[in-house]
């Protein structure tokens, strides 16, 4: 490893202090690389330290990122990065945590916990890179494939399902910002990860981010990307109302909302393994066998 | 007539009492120096379906709860019927039960030698807030001659919070319930008050031990606080929930939290997540919801991520029998998660263990950097007892962490001397690294290279099988000129216990128990040590596919010895009377054949 990039040796970091000399799974022209670069300039532009940092990831093609940056990560499993990042960050309230996820990962298998993440309104932000397909499996239907898309052999005449709203699943499980953004944007992407972790409690960022391999259509989603003119909303019915109006390629922050975050009070966790002399521990619990006593 | 031990029932419906009736007449009996065990069992309602409390006071410390019953009071006599084959009624039993409504029904066939109608009913109505479990509990502490001073101090205790009018209700009642039967007035021609007495006999006044009640899923949870773990991540679940229900108040006096999850997969989930934080984290479960962690099980032993579940075994498969016990879920704490894994898993073989192997559990997990497992199961968990107040040992997490260097690469799977890497911790500087269940190079990074997925393969092995897990593995009784072995785990112990006396008393056969703790990696030095001099092994669990048999025959540990295999499915506790007889029902059968 090159040392000039020993992070402990500077005071301020470049977004290269975050990035690792290891090289991406991905293929070229891959969203994903738009993402790796807007989330490492994010977090030098906010100050972050690499260490104090940690990126959970489940399986997928978005979920190698971690490994691709120079802070603390965890390459989970598939669809639960979320309780990994939740019980972290429950641990410790002293790191700065990012989620990133893709559309099957965060919204098929991941489902269940996307759910219940937006409604603890835990201190997060969570990236789900969204390419409307399982591109590490090669090509298959997700829970965003537009409903008649039928290059998969799994699903040869289409699904038929109508795919999930994402924003609109965020917005009515409770997450206290929610924004869409575009791997090809990468100042408005940085802006908009830089306001999701300053935003206290859960922070959703579905980020449109092209598989030019499995669904090269999708290269022409830079010319129907646009910013959004919705005025952002300051609570969530404010929002969920506009979303019939707001197309599937506007642009922006649509919700933050102050809400009390979970487990905020707790912002101290004790640690055994580096406080062995705690004897005050040892007293309470030698008391709690001494409730038991008749 | 004086007892050593006697055994109660009390059968009602939800709302009659019948929990907080057994709860009386245990705490009664832990505070004037007996010993006990108290359980329940649930017909398959939630709430409102018969319900039966058991007690058990003995003078000396006991494990197994009985069936054979001397005192069993049932509010409506049908009740008793749900619980047939655990509650049996002989020549020395007496019930009593609420004649209120009628006599005992015609259908109804009596096996008790005594019986006694009391209108518990009708007394309750002619107090003031008058309960019948309050009248039960009086006629019982007459029958057992209990001192009703010190009950009333009890009841008063119990109730104080809840007003004086209460307090007093339940005082008028306990009287009423106390002199019922030495009433001349009571009898009436069709009451039958002819009244036995069941008293205990004096303790030991020698014993100065201080006593505990306690049940098994509290032990553990203590155990697990003591060990260290200050994150827990709960998804409710029978019979394991009052693990979590006990450490949620004082995890937070620790300073530690606990979460509650959407489902196991997140209880897990948060575990590994709150461990790679540098906390020592835990969940409980049971059967289904273990079945659900099986994958995170695989990451957090193959990114080494410390972690400890405490699976609460009841019977299965499926939803199973989730209210009663089995020892049926060793199978997938062993063998559960894909890909060669090798974790962890401890069981612990009484009320109290459930403390030091839990507390052990953790320990290990931590120093191992890996999974461990504590198969308790739901006779342990939900059985409260009076036991020795015990001593903790010494079993404190620590983990082999990283140290601070800011000169050289940091690698996260390093092959060392003891196979465990150095572990660094959000935080910790130039320690960064990305944990992945992909196979890993020892800097982390991921790789499909033949020879290194060995090496790390045979890293996460030998770390676990080579390390010295000392004596505490096993559990050994018996004399050593015992020439017979029973091979065990878990909560049966105690009941091989019984039957290892029961033969050396009455068939006369030497038998020598051991009790394996430590269900892996298995301490085989010590196991072919203890069965040196043994020519015969009988391996008793409480599951119907041989499962401990088939893992310990795998291992080659008796092939040279004449070996026979005992699996009894739940639900039913396994009592020491049931061992002696399988044990000489498959002796004959073997001679047979």
């Amino acid at each position: 490893m090159n040392e000039s990039h020993k992070p402990e040796q500077k005071d301020t970091l470049t977004f290269k202090d975050f990035k690792t000399d290891y090289i991406p799974v991905w293929c070229k022209g891959c969203g994903d690389f738009g993402v790796l670069a807007s989330l490492t300039k994010a977090c030098a532009n906010l100050g972050l330290r690499t260490e104090n940092t940690s990126i959970i990831s489940g399986i997928g093609c978005s979920s190698r990122l971690p490994a691709y940056t120079k802070t603390y990560g965890f390459h989970t499993i598939h669809g639960r990065a979320l309780p990994v990042a939740t019980g972290l960050r429950v641990a410790r309230p002293d790191l700065a945590i990012f989620v990133v996820s893709g559309d099957g990962d965060g919204l098929s298998i991941g489902g269940n916990h996307f759910l219940h993440a937006c409604r603890r309104n835990v201190d997060l932000t969570m990236i789900v890179m969204d390419n409307e397909v399982y591109g590490m499996t090669k090509g298959q239907a997700s829970p965003t494939t537009p409903c008649d898309w039928e290059k998969s052999k799994l699903t040869p005449q289409g699904t038929h399902i109508d795919p999930i709203n994402s924003i609109a699943l965020a917005l009515s499980a409770g997450a206290t910002f929610v924004a869409r953004s575009f791997s090809n944007n990468p100042k408005q992407l940085q802006e908009i990860i830089e306001q999701a972790h300053n935003h206290k409690g859960f922070a959703f960022i579905q980020v449109l981010s092209p598989c030019v391999t499995f669904v090269p259509e999708q290269k022409n989603w830079k010319n129907i990307v646009e910013d959004s003119t919705k005025p952002m909303a300051s609570n969530r019915y404010q929002a969920l109302s506009m979303l019939g109006d707001l197309g599937n390629f506007e642009t922006g922050i649509f919700l933050k909302e102050n809400k009390h975050e979970f487990f905020e009070k707790n912002a101290k966790h004790t640690n055994p393994l580096l406080d062995q002399s705690n004897n005050n521990d040892q007293a309470i619990i030698n008391n709690f066998l001494t409730e038991f006593e008749v | 007539m004086l007892y050593k031990t006697l055994n109660m029932a009390i059968v009602g419906s939800g709302g009659d009492g019948v929990i907080s009736i057994a709860n009386s007449i245990i705490k009664y009996g832990a505070s004037q120096g007996y010993y006990g065990v108290t359980s329940r069992a649930s017909g398959p309602q939630i709430r409102g379906g018969e319900v039966a409390g058991y007690v058990r006071l003995s003078t000396n410390i006991i494990g197994t709860p009985a069936r054979r019953q001397h005192l069993v009071v049932a509010f409506n006599v049908n009740d008793i019927k749900v619980f047939k084959a655990e509650l049996v009624m002989r020549e020395e039993t007496t019930l009593i039960y609420d004649n209120s409504k009628g006599d005992i029904p015609d259908d109804f066939i009596l096996t008790a030698g005594n019986t006694i109608g009391i209108p518990f009913n009708k007394i309750a109505k002619s107090i003031p807030g008058g309960r019948v479990n309050m009248i039960a509990l009086g006629v019982i502490a007459s029958i057992l001659k209990m001192k009703l001073d010190v009950l009333h101090q009890q009841i008063t205790t119990q109730f104080i919070n809840k007003g004086e009018n209460i307090v007093n209700s339940s005082i008028k009642c306990l009287n009423a319930g106390y002199e019922f039967l030495d009433s001349d007035s009571n009898k009436s021609d069709n009451t039958n008050t002819n009244k036995t007495t069941y008293q205990l006999e004096s303790v030991n006044p020698n014993n100065t031990h201080k006593h505990i009640l306690i049940s098994g899923n509290e032990a553990s949870g203590l155990g697990a606080l003591k060990a260290g773990i200050r994150f827990v991540a709960a998804y409710p679940i029978t019979p394991a929930t009052e693990v979590l229900e006990w450490i949620a108040p004082k995890i937070k006096e620790l300073g530690g939290s606990l979460v509650q999850a959407e489902d196991e997969l997140a209880s897990i989930g948060m575990v590994i997540g709150a461990s790679f934080g540098g906390i020592p984290s835990l969940t409980a479960t049971s059967g289904p919801g273990l079945s659900l962690m099986q994958e995170f099980i695989g990451l957090s032993v193959t990114a080494e991520v410390p972690a400890t579940i405490i699976n609460v075994m009841r019977g299965g498969p499926s939803t199973g029998i989730p209210t009663k016990t089995e020892q049926s879920d060793l199978n997938s704490a062993l063998f559960g998660a894909h890909g060669d894994n090798i974790k962890i898993t401890v069981a612990p073989n009484s009320i109290e263990d459930c403390i030091h192997a839990t507390q052990w559990a953790v320990y290990l997990a931590e120093e191992l950097q890996t999974l461990s497992i504590v198969l308790s199961d739901q006779l342990l968990g939900q059985t409260i007892a009076v036991i020795d107040k015990p001593i903790f040992k010494d079993y404190k997490a620590q983990r082999k962490l990283y140290q601070e260097n800011l000169k050289q690469t940091y690698n996260r799977y390093l092959i060392t001397d003891d196979n465990i890497s150095p572990m660094a911790i959000p935080a910790q500087k130039n320690g960064e690294y990305t944990a992945t269940g992909l196979e890993h190079l020892e800097n982390a990074r991921p790789s499909s290279d033949p020879l290194n997925h060995r090496v790390q393969l045979g890293k996460r092995r030998d770390k676990i099988i080579s390390y010295d897990y000392g004596d505490y593995a096993i559990d050994v009784k018996g004399s050593d000129d015992a020439t017979t072995a029973f091979i065990c785990f878990g909560s049966i112990t105690n009941a091989l216990y019984d039957a290892q006396n029961l033969l050396a008393h009455e068939q006369n056969t030497k038998i020598k128990v051991i009790s394996i703790r430590l269900l892996s990696p298995l301490p085989l030095k010590l196991l072919h040590d203890q069965l040196k001099n043994i020519s015969d092994i009988i391996v008793i669990e409480q599951n119907h596919m041989q499962q401990l048999y088939r893992y310990l025959k795998s291992f080659k540990l008796f092939d040279t010895k004449n070996h026979i295999s005992i699996a009894e499915p739940g639900p039913l506790p396994l009592r020491g009377i049931d061992v002696v007889r399988l044990f000489n029902d498959t002796l004959q059968n073997n001679h047979k054949s």
